[in-house]
Formats: structure tokens, C-alpha cells, sequence
């Protein structure tokens, strides 16, 4: 073998190699969720890929990459190459909350992703245990106007929406309402179940076990209308309050991602969203399967971000 | 009451012992073993692995594997730590302290002996607890709020601050240089990020992984390479009986391992409390009550015993909360809810009522798994001994790796592999220094839980430092601190009059 | 003259202690400090920032005072001390080529390099030796880490 067939076959094996990323690259979608195995919405995404594999012939698979509240999964989308098969699957926090909530963001939501669909959307809960006995918003009014200094809420961390509804109905009703953080759901409720806290603020899915279970009573719930899964639990606007906010899962795809390839996928995962077994999945969980366009999406994102802002920044909870 | 428990534990044999899932709680208790041997392979990042994978599987059969991988571990997890002085797996680390001395004297099979009765022990009281007592016991994480996790954690940090060898002086600058680096990262009660120097890499804090394994594992090869003699040629030719605990030694197991096995227990019930702060408080418990403490940190039995006992009744106890309330208690347990709502079924009081199967099989697969873990360690011991005859030079390069990908496979972090190796670098001047790297674990793995409680418990009492002493269990654990401190105080006066005279005379 | 060291390193034990609550404890300024019924985050950093720092004090005054016990650490049977700059070299950079290769290679890359640079800080390793072993635990890696547990590396990079 002289030096030109080296080359040559160097040259080919080099193409060939390439050729072949390129063909997997082509075929394989990869979903990244920012957060770990088992946690909310991984069991969803997972569904969707599965779906996407079966019914559409693609093959899907979702990486996990959890890490700073979901700031790291986001910042590996933002560098993946915009050819469309890397896609974001988030809530909406990092995408809406978070530029206002921190400083050194590691990405930009609008100018670094561009929205393929919105997957589901979801309420937060406002619940009591057994210390404060309320049955409803009234109610609790009336016990903490009674009781300031067992005024405690709590909630998975700060910032996000389940703080920020129950820090708006204190101010509207007049009464003190202390936010005390938990390191995840999980603690926060048994808090208020063991009587710690009177209240627990979270999204609504982890809260309805406990609730038909009797451990502890949803007092309002955040979405526009009642939520399906618990029709006789009024939401805070029933009860009086101009308190509205829900919670929702997206797909965001690196912004230089061209158009026609957001365009396909985004028909995809719709078929996919839109079907029985991914509805019927989502009910499981407690979360209600939409489906937008990436317009609608990207509307959604901007009004969402300019709501929270105001409310984030006048809590004390800007980025500083 | 009683009876129903027998014949829904029948039940539960009858599913846990079709071949479906009998199959897959054998796989599980295999990579679990696997995974707790291997250094710096937590059981986190297993199950992180595997769960997606069980997508597929039916419930009973999913559930059984990844809690086969939970305790599966924890037969594997001691071995490093006992032969090597590597604390493959967290909440093995303290076993190093006492495992490693035997080691050197020879007696690794007998500690790993011991380890093998503790975890028989320790598990087995924990599925007790789980048969029977589930639907009470559960209750008692309510008793346990900020005011007393608080004064708890207090009581585990003045009790280990004795874990140290050497001067007391430096273990209590460890413990406390220990919480400090506990504070990295993200503050829970005001969100504010702490000593991350803008890299939101650190925002979750170190991995105690990562610590673990830069103290144990790097500084101690930097300090090891061309350096240690052939320690291991008593192992070249080892007989069976020399592996075996003797009657005596036995005896000297029996009450650690009892008493372990109830501090475990009590952990697991406290939401938050894993094996890992099971296992230092055992210790600590043990050497405290001990009539010979002097022992301890030169290869006391007891040392070995008490904290293998706790860490594996507490891996089964914290299944209690979790599978009675719905309530996971620490980030393990919460992996295994995901894995539940993957497979439809939603966590919570009704569990028990609503899917005997899972539960009840799940019990029956705890006897099942860990007979089969027994059946498989103890000949397994002589194998793992020999791992002493593999000379230093092969060693090392080989777990310098194993660490490298096993904090990487954590929370699949490069930047985490590279703070282990700063970690490493920096606990190697400690170690020229002569400090002890043990109560540094201390302070990170009970710091941050004791700041947390300690300002939720303010915050909530509006800021009357009474509320410690009001409620009742707190203020006992406040009692039992200064009982420990007043006679480590005594103590010390009545031993320092004398020795130092005696020391002065000698030096000068 | 024994005493004579320890003196000497605990004294530069001390320093390192001052040295951290210093560092620390600076920082620890920084974060807001807060009031009793609603500590900041600032609080516990500065008390144990000066409770190191303090610590360290006592360490450099009482340094070779009272000779506490012969610390029989766990690695007793090395010799005392032993500056090896081959070892030290090795270690440092075969985790470093771990994180490197890992990055842009994969996990065989990555796994060899790692063992092969660390083996090689033995001064009893050749690098046939280092080879070998390296390889050894590479076929390891790759069999029971990447295929067997799936651990989230690529084998090799573009390839796998």
C-alpha cells in the first residue's frame, strides 16, 4: 500500500464514519429532560418518545441530564446541534421563571430555543393539614386573622409558582403568611401533615393522594376552571381571588434549528400528544395533554414571562 | 391482625416467587451487589441507569429489581472499605475506620465475617418492622420536626467529634471544615447559592461521593504510590476457618450489631435520615458506650458491627414511610416513586389497600433477596480477600479509574470528577498534616441537615430559641449533648493533670 | 527532635485552618447575615468560618505542646513521608486525562489513558505493564460499565 492509497483510504474511511453519524444522527431523536429518572415529568416524556417510536417509525431516546434546578440539561440543548433531533423537554419554570429568577443564567429562553409544541399543562394546590381544620379559603382567612404567628406555608423551594400563589392570596386577604422552603415536595407535605406548617403549597398531582386520603384538605386550586381530577375543590378565583396560574410542560428545540424541521416534528409529537395512550398516561399523572403549535407555544412563553416578572420582582426574588 | 399479616405475607410469597419475578429480584440483587462493590458506583446512579429501562416491565417484577438494587448494595458496599480503605459507597465509609486496622492485622475475612451477621441481622429486623408495624411506626416521622431533627444532628456531631484519632483539637476543626463544605451550593430556606464562585455546576453542592473518594480514594493513593511496602503476603495463603468470626469475636458483635440495627431502624423513620447518618451515629453510639473506646479506630470488632447493622436496617426500614405514606424520605426512596407512577401505580396511604401485591411481594422478595445475597457473599468472602494478594501497583491505577467514573456516573457530571480530584489534592496536605479525613464526612453528611432544621425550627417559632427545650424529644436529645459534653469535660481534666507532668518530663 | 516536626506541622496545620476561616469567613460576608426568627444565608458560614479559623489559633499555640498519641494513620505501613513527584504526576494526570478524554473521546479512550498514566507514576510499572493493565480494565469498562450498566458515556465518540 503506497502513500496515495493511504490517503484515499484514510479519506474514505473518514466519509464513511461521518456518513454513518450523520444517517444515526438523522434517525435518532433524543429527548433531554433536565431533571432526574422517576421525577414528574420523566415518566411523560418518556411515554411521548415511546409513542414516537412506535407509531411514527423514529427512534427516540431521553437522556437525563439533571443539575441546578434543570439549568444544566438547558444549557446542553442550548450548545446541541440545530438539526432538529435534539429537543428540550421542560417545565415551564426554566423557561419562563428563571431569567427573572437568576442573574447568571447559563442560556437565554427566548433568544437561545425556539418552542416545537407545548405537551401539558398542570395546577398548583393549596392545601391544610390538620393544625389550622380549614375547609376553605374563608375559613383559613378567618383562622390565620386568629392565629398570625402560625402563619407557615410550605412549599418545594422559592421563587416558583408555588410560592408566589400563596404569597398573593396573603397580600389580597390581609392576613402574614410565612414561606418556608422545603428540599422537594415530599418533605414539605409531611410537614404539614405532621402539623410543622399549617399549609403546603405545591403542583396539584402530588397532592391529591394525600387528599382523597384525608391526611390533609386542597383549599383552592390555581388553573382558570376546576381541575378535572377534582371537580369539587373550587380555584382561588371561585373563592374570591384574583389568583390564576398554571403550570406546563414544553419542547424547545436550539435556535438555529431551521423551520422545516420544527415544522416536522412538531406534526409528530402532536399525533403523538394527541393520542388516546398519551392522554390516558398524562391522566394517570394528574396532568392534562395539549399539543400547540410552536407559535402558540413561543405566545405562551413571552405572555407567561412578562406575567411572572412583575410578581417575581416585587416579591424580592429577582435575580440580584 | 396478625393473621392477616401471615396470609397476605403468603400471598405476597406466592407472587414473589414466580419465576417472572423472582428472576428479576435476582437480577437486581445481583447489579445492586455489583454496583456496591465497585468504587464510587452509588446506587443512585444504578437506578437512575436502570430505571428506564424497566419501562417495559410489569410493576411487581420492576419494583422488585430496583429495590433488589437498593439493598443489594449495601452486602457489596463494605468490602472496599474493610480491604482497601475505600469507601466505595457512602454510607460504608465509617466502616473503614474500624474494617481497615482488622484488615491490616489480618483479620479482613473476620470483618467482612461480621459485616456478613450485621447485615443478616439489620435486615431482618427491618422486614420485621416493615411486616407488622408499618401502618404505626410511619407516624413517628411526624413526631420528628425541625426542633428535633435539629437536636438530633447536634447530638450526632458532638458524639462523632470523638471519631478521630490523634488530637482532638484537629477533629473538631475537620468536623467543622466538614459543614462548611456541607454549605456549598444552594441555600434551601432563601435559594441563595453559596460558595459556588458563579459556577452553577456546584449549585447542588458536592457529591458526597465526590468527597468520600477525593479524601479515601486520590489523597490516599498520592500519599500510597511507590510508597507502601507489601503489606498483603499474610493473605497469599488463607484457610477458611481463618475467615470465620471465632465464638469470642462473635460475642463481641452481638450487642454493636443489636444496637445498630435500633439506631438504624430510628433513622430510617426520620424523613431525611438515610443509612449514611445511620451509620456515623452508630458509630459514634458505639464507641461512646463502649468499655474499651480506646479500641476503636485500631480494629475494634464493634466498630465493623454497629454501623454495617444500622446501615442495612435502615435501607430496609426506609422503605416504611415510603411505601405506608407515599412518602419518600430521601432521594432514593423517591427514585423508587417514580419508578411506581412509570408503572401506573400512584404512591401514597392507600398503597397497601390498594396493591397488596406490590407490597406484600415486595416484603416477601426482601427474605428472598437477602437469603440469596447471603448464599452469595459468604463463599464470596475468601474470593474478595484475595483481592489483597493483587500488589498495590496494579491496585491503584485501577481504582483511581473506578473512582474517576463512578462520581462521573453520579449526576453524569465531568466537572464533578474534577472537584474530586481537588478535593483529593487538598485532603492530601491535610493528611501531611495530620489530620483525619473521617469526621470531615461527618460534618458535610450532618452539617447542612442540622443548619436547615436548625433555622426552619426558628422560622417557624419566630425565633424563640425555647422551642428546642419545650418539645420533648428535643429537649431529651439536648440532655443527652450536654451529659456528653460535661463528661468529656470531666474526663479530660482528670486525665490531662497527670499525663501532661509525666509528658513534660519525658520531652524535656 | 521528633518533636521538633511536630511542632513545625502543626503549626502549618494551624495556618491552613486560619487560612480557610479566613477565606471563608470573607466570603461568608457577602451573603446576608440575617436576625434569629429569620436567619440568612449568611449566618452558619460566618460562625463556622470563625470557629475554624479559631480552632486553627489553638492548633499553631498548643503546636508540640502536648504530643498527643502516635497517629497510627490507615495507611500506617507507608513510610512517613515521601515527596514522589513521578506518583504525584501520574495520579494528577491521569484523572485529568479521564476528564479530558471523556470530553472528546469517550469512555475507552478515556478509561485507558486514566489507567495507563496512573500506572505508570509506579516506578515498578514499565509501560508494557501499564499497557497491559490498562487494556485489561478498558475491556472491563466497556463490557460491564457501558454495556452492562449503561452508564451515560459513549463507548467511543461518533461511534457508539
Amino acid at each position: 500500500m503506497d502513500r496515495r492509497d493511504f490517503i484515499i483510504g484514510g479519506a474514505a474511511a473518514v466519509c464513511a464514519f461521518s456518513g454513518r453519524s450523520a444517517l444515526a444522527a438523522e434517525t435518532l431523536i433524543r429527548f433531554i429532560y433536565p431533571y432526574a429518572p422517576g421525577s414528574g415529568g420523566d415518566v411523560l416524556v418518556r411515554v411521548l418518545a415511546d409513542d414516537l417510536q412506535k407509531k411514527l417509525g423514529l427512534s427516540a431516546i431521553v437522556d437525563n441530564k439533571p443539575g441546578a434546578d434543570g439549568r444544566i440539561g438547558v444549557r446542553e440543548v442550548k450548545h446541541a446541534d440545530p438539526d432538529g433531533n435534539t429537543l428540550l423537554f421542560t417545565p415551564f419554570g426554566t423557561m419562563v421563571l428563571f431569567p427573572t429568577v437568576f442573574k447568571n443564567l447559563p442560556y437565554d429562553a427566548f433568544a437561545d430555543f425556539a418552542p416545537v409544541t407545548q405537551a401539558l399543562t398542570f395546577d398548583f394546590g393549596l392545601a391544610a393539614g390538620p393544625m389550622s381544620g380549614a375547609k376553605s379559603l374563608a375559613e383559613l382567612t378567618d383562622w390565620l386573622k386568629k392565629n398570625p404567628d402560625k402563619g407557615n406555608v410550605g412549599m418545594p423551594g422559592l421563587g416558583a409558582l408555588p410560592h408566589l400563589l400563596p404569597l398573593k392570596y396573603a397580600a389580597d386577604a390581609g392576613v402574614k403568611l410565612q414561606a418556608i422552603a422545603y428540599k422537594g415536595t415530599a418533605p414539605a407535605l409531611t410537614a404539614a401533615m405532621a402539623g410543622e406548617t399549617a399549609l403546603v403549597s405545591a403542583p396539584l398531582a402530588d397532592l391529591i393522594a394525600q387528599h382523597k386520603a384525608g391526611a390533609i384538605r386542597l383549599l383552592a386550586t390555581s388553573g382558570k376552571t376546576r381541575s378535572p381530577y377534582l371537580p369539587d375543590v373550587p380555584t382561588y378565583g371561585e373563592q374570591g381571588f384574583n389568583i390564576e396560574g398554571s403550570g406546563w410542560y414544553g419542547v424547545f428545540a436550539p435556535a438555529k434549528t431551521p423551520r422545516d424541521a420544527i415544522a416536522k416534528m412538531n406534526k409528530a409529537l402532536v399525533e403523538a400528544i394527541h393520542s388516546d395512550s398519551f392522554k390516558d398516561r398524562a391522566k394517570s399523572v394528574f396532568l392534562t395533554a395539549t399539543g400547540t403549535s410552536p407559535e402558540e407555544l413561543g405566545a405562551i412563553q413571552k405572555a407567561d414571562y412578562e406575567r411572572w416578572k412583575p410578581v417575581i420582582e416585587a416579591a424580592g426574588l429577582a435575580g440580584k | 391482625m396478625l393473621w392477616t399479616s401471615f396470609a397476605d405475607l403468603a400471598h405476597g410469597f406466592e407472587v414473589a416467587l414466580q419465576p417472572h419475578n423472582l428472576l428479576y429480584c435476582l437480577i437486581g440483587v445481583l447489579i445492586g451487589n455489583l454496583v456496591g462493590v465497585l468504587p464510587g458506583m452509588g446506587v443512585l446512579s444504578a437506578v437512575s441507569i436502570l430505571l428506564p429501562l424497566t419501562f417495559g416491565m410489569k410493576p411487581v417484577a420492576a419494583i422488585l429489581m430496583i429495590s433488589g438494587i437498593f439493598y443489594g448494595a449495601q452486602y457489596g458496599g463494605a468490602i472496599c472499605s474493610i480491604l482497601l480503605n475505600l469507601p466505595s459507597h457512602p454510607p460504608h465509609a465509617v466502616t473503614c475506620l474500624d474494617g481497615y486496622p482488622l484488615t491490616q492485622q489480618g483479620k479482613g475475612g473476620v470483618a467482612l465475617g461480621v459485616t456478613m451477621m450485621g447485615a443478616v441481622f439489620g435486615a431482618a429486623f427491618g422486614i420485621l418492622q416493615m411486616m407488622f408495624l408499618a401502618p404505626y411506626i410511619a407516624k413517628v416521622a411526624f413526631s420528628f420536626q425541625a426542633a428535633e431533627i435539629c437536636s438530633l444532628m447536634l447530638l450526632g456531631l458532638l458524639a462523632g467529634s470523638t471519631l478521630a484519632k490523634g488530637s482532638p483539637l484537629k477533629g473538631v476543626a475537620m468536623t467543622a471544615f466538614g459543614m462548611l463544605l456541607g454549605l456549598v451550593g444552594t441555600d434551601t430556606a432563601t435559594s441563595v447559592e453559596r460558595y459556588t464562585f458563579g459556577r452553577f455546576e456546584l449549585a447542588d453542592g458536592i457529591e458526597l461521593v465526590a468527597l468520600a473518594l477525593g479524601l479515601f480514594g486520590i489523597a490516599e493513593f498520592l500519599r500510597g504510590v511507590n510508597n507502601v511496602a507489601p503489606v498483603n503476603t499474610g493473605y497469599t495463603k488463607l484457610r477458611f476457618r481463618d475467615m470465620r468470626p471465632s465464638k469470642a469475636e462473635m460475642k463481641e458483635a452481638a450487642f454493636p450489631i443489636l444496637r445498630g440495627t435500633l439506631v438504624g431502624s430510628l433513622c430510617s423513620l426520620i424523613p431525611g435520615t438515610g443509612p449514611v447518618i445511620a451509620s456515623f451515629i452508630a458509630y459514634a453510639t458505639e464507641k461512646k458506650v463502649s468499655k474499651t473506646p480506646e479500641k476503636f479506630g485500631h480494629g475494634a470488632i464493634a466498630g465493623v458491627a454497629a454501623p454495617e447493622a444500622s446501615t442495612h436496617s435502615s435501607i430496609q426500614g426506609d422503605f416504611i414511610p415510603t411505601m405506608s405514606l407515599g412518602i419518600p424520605g430521601d432521594a432514593a426512596m423517591a427514585l423508587l416513586l417514580g419508578a411506581l407512577i412509570i408503572h401506573n401505580v400512584t404512591p401514597g396511604p392507600r398503597l397497601i389497600v390498594e396493591h397488596p401485591d406490590i407490597f406484600w411481594g415486595l416484603i416477601a422478595s426482601f427474605w428472598i433477596g437477602n437469603l440469596i445475597l447471603v448464599f452469595l457473599n459468604v463463599p464470596m468472602i475468601g474470593v474478595w480477600v484475595r483481592l489483597l494478594t493483587v500488589p498495590y501497583r496494579y491496585l491503584y491505577p485501577t481504582a483511581l479509574f473506578f473512582i474517576c467514573i463512578g462520581v462521573f456516573a453520579t449526576r453524569n457530571s465531568l466537572f464533578d470528577v474534577g472537584v474530586t480530584l481537588a478535593i483529593g489534592l487538598f485532603g492530601y496536605l491535610l493528611l501531611l498534616l495530620r489530620f483525619e479525613p473521617a469526621p470531615m464526612l461527618l460534618g458535610f453528611v450532618l452539617g447542612p441537615r442540622f443548619e436547615e432544621n436548625f433555622r426552619r425550627a426558628l422560622k417557624i417559632a419566630q425565633g424563640d430559641l425555647t422551642t428546642f427545650v419545650d418539645r420533648p424529644i428535643s429537649a431529651f436529645f439536648l440532655a443527652i449533648c450536654l451529659l456528653l459534653v460535661g463528661v468529656q469535660i470531666v474526663a479530660r481534666i482528670r486525665k490531662t493533670r497527670a499525663p501532661v507532668r509525666l509528658a513534660s518530663t519525658a520531652f524535656d | 527532635m521528633l518533636r521538633a516536626i511536630d511542632r513545625q506541622r502543626d503549626f502549618y496545620a494551624g495556618g491552613v485552618m486560619i487560612l480557610v476561616g479566613a477565606v471563608a469567613g470573607y466570603v461568608a460576608t457577602t451573603y446576608d447575615l440575617g436576625s434569629l426568627a429569620d436567619m440568612g444565608p449568611g449566618f452558619f458560614p460566618l460562625v463556622l468560618s470563625v470557629l475554624i479559623a479559631g480552632l486553627g489559633v489553638a492548633i499553631v499555640a498548643g503546636a508540640g505542646r502536648a504530643p498527643g498519641p502516635e497517629v497510627a494513620g490507615p495507611m500506617a505501613h507507608a513510610h512517613r513521608t515521601g515527596a514522589d513527584l513521578r506518583g504525584w504526576i501520574a495520579i494528577f494526570s491521569g484523572v485529568v486525562a479521564f476528564i479530558v478524554l471523556a470530553n472528546y473521546g469517550g469512555m475507552a479512550p478515556a478509561t485507558f489513558a486514566c489507567v495507563f498514566v496512573a500506572a505508570m507514576g509506579d516506578r515498578r510499572n514499565g509501560w508494557k505493564i501499564s499497557a497491559l493493565l490498562a487494556l485489561g480494565v478498558t475491556i472491563f469498562a466497556v463490557l460491564v460499565l457501558a454495556l452492562g450498566l449503561r452508564v451515560q458515556m459513549p463507548i467511543l465518540k461518533g461511534w457508539f
